[in-house]
């Protein structure tokens, strides 16, 4: 016997789920974890192993830069060319910092005047911590956003702007 | 014989509801994820481990990683690729030699894995290739008289170039 369907049957609720308050939840977790994430950007910075050499030095080039930074307790000297003559001493700040916008400020007339020079040589001072070692290199090697433009020859002879200062970092002390 | 249409089977379709599910707000999601995880992908493919116990300096660079064999310093420890080489806690008999710029343990490590990489060299045209990088994972407090040793050392084991691998603070 076939039964009808009853009343009661059709007056039953349809089913539905509703995602939306736990979706709303976990929306607004995700967002706060995200926001609350500390990403770190691990970046390098890149120095070559001075070469000893007994063999007989090129000849050297007409009025050669051959700039030094030479980091001390107090004070961080610039000197240039093979006599290393002092061009500029900078003292600490009244912060007790190194004076590295001026160093910068400084290097930055030399790049202006040497733009295919890539090389300087660095001399730290035993005492002076890592941290404070990388502020020196990063004032040494990076163009910043606010810095005068400085045009330089690209590989096709074109001028281009200059994205980094002296890039080659060369530690004089490490091998003696 | 086919089967006609009745009123009592439409009547049991009608009665079997699909439910939906909303999902405006798992797309929201899942597109949110995706903009954050492409905009911090990093395609260099050099995993660094920083070990504990070593706090990088920050630094403006914007130079990518490198390949090459890592060295993490810490004030107390020395590794290579991950492998302790010097503990203060267990120092070895002869930790330093050439006038106490040359770490031993770790000149010997380095050399060890200097000399393994040039084996696999030979053994397949395919291998990677001795680079000589040498990337120094340093603690931000260290002083530069005991990196240098550290750089010495690299230097003599025939490691020719440096990077100090560093955190970015501008991004």
């Amino acid at each position: 016997m076939i039964r009808v369907p009853t009343a009661r049957r059709r007056r039953r609720p349809e089913e539905k789920l509703n995602l939306t308050p736990i979706m709303d939840a976990v929306f607004i977790f995700i967002f706060f974890l995200l926001m609350s994430a500390n990403f770190v950007k691990i970046m390098e910075i890149g120095s070559d192993v001075p070469i000893l050499s007994e063999n007989e030095p090129p000849p050297p080039e007409k009025d050669p830069l051959l700039l030094q930074v030479i980091v001390k307790e107090n004070t961080i000297d610039l000197v240039r060319g093979a006599n290393s003559i002092a061009v500029q001493s900078f003292t600490r700040t009244s912060e007790g910092t190194y004076d590295l916008p001026a160093l910068h400020a400084r290097l930055i007339a030399f790049k202006k005047e040497y733009p295919q020079e890539e090389t300087i040589i660095l001399t730290p001072d035993w005492d002076m911590p890592y941290e404070e070692l990388i502020k020196v290199m990063d004032a040494l090697r990076l163009m910043e956003n606010t810095d005068d433009t400085v045009f330089v020859k690209g590989k096709d002879g074109v001028d281009e702007k200059a994205k980094t200062l002296f890039s080659k970092i060369i530690f004089s002390n490490l091998m003696s | 014989m086919a089967r006609r249409g009745s009123s009592r089977f439409m009547s049991r379709r009608n009665r079997m509801k699909v439910v939906e599910i909303d999902m405006t707000s798992l797309l929201d999601i899942l597109t949110i994820l995706l903009a954050f995880l492409i905009h911090n992908f990093d395609a260099t493919g050099v995993v660094i481990n920083i070990p504990r116990g070593i706090v990088l300096p920050e630094s403006k660079s914007i130079s990518v990683n490198t390949t090459g064999v890592s060295i993490q310093v810490s004030a107390e420890k020395i590794w290579v690729d991950d492998k302790l080489v010097v503990d203060t806690a267990s120092l070895p008999e002869r930790l330093y030699d050439q006038d106490g710029r040359r770490v031993v343990p770790l000149f010997d490590e380095l050399t060890r894995v200097k000399e393994q990489i040039k084996r696999t060299e030979k053994a397949s045209p395919d291998a990677v290739r001795f680079s000589g990088i040498a990337n120094l994972v340093v603690d931000k407090t260290l002083k530069y008289s005991y990196i240098r040793k550290i750089m010495f050392t690299c230097a003599e084991a025939g490691f020719k170039e440096f990077k100090f691998v560093v955190r970015n603070n501008e991004m």
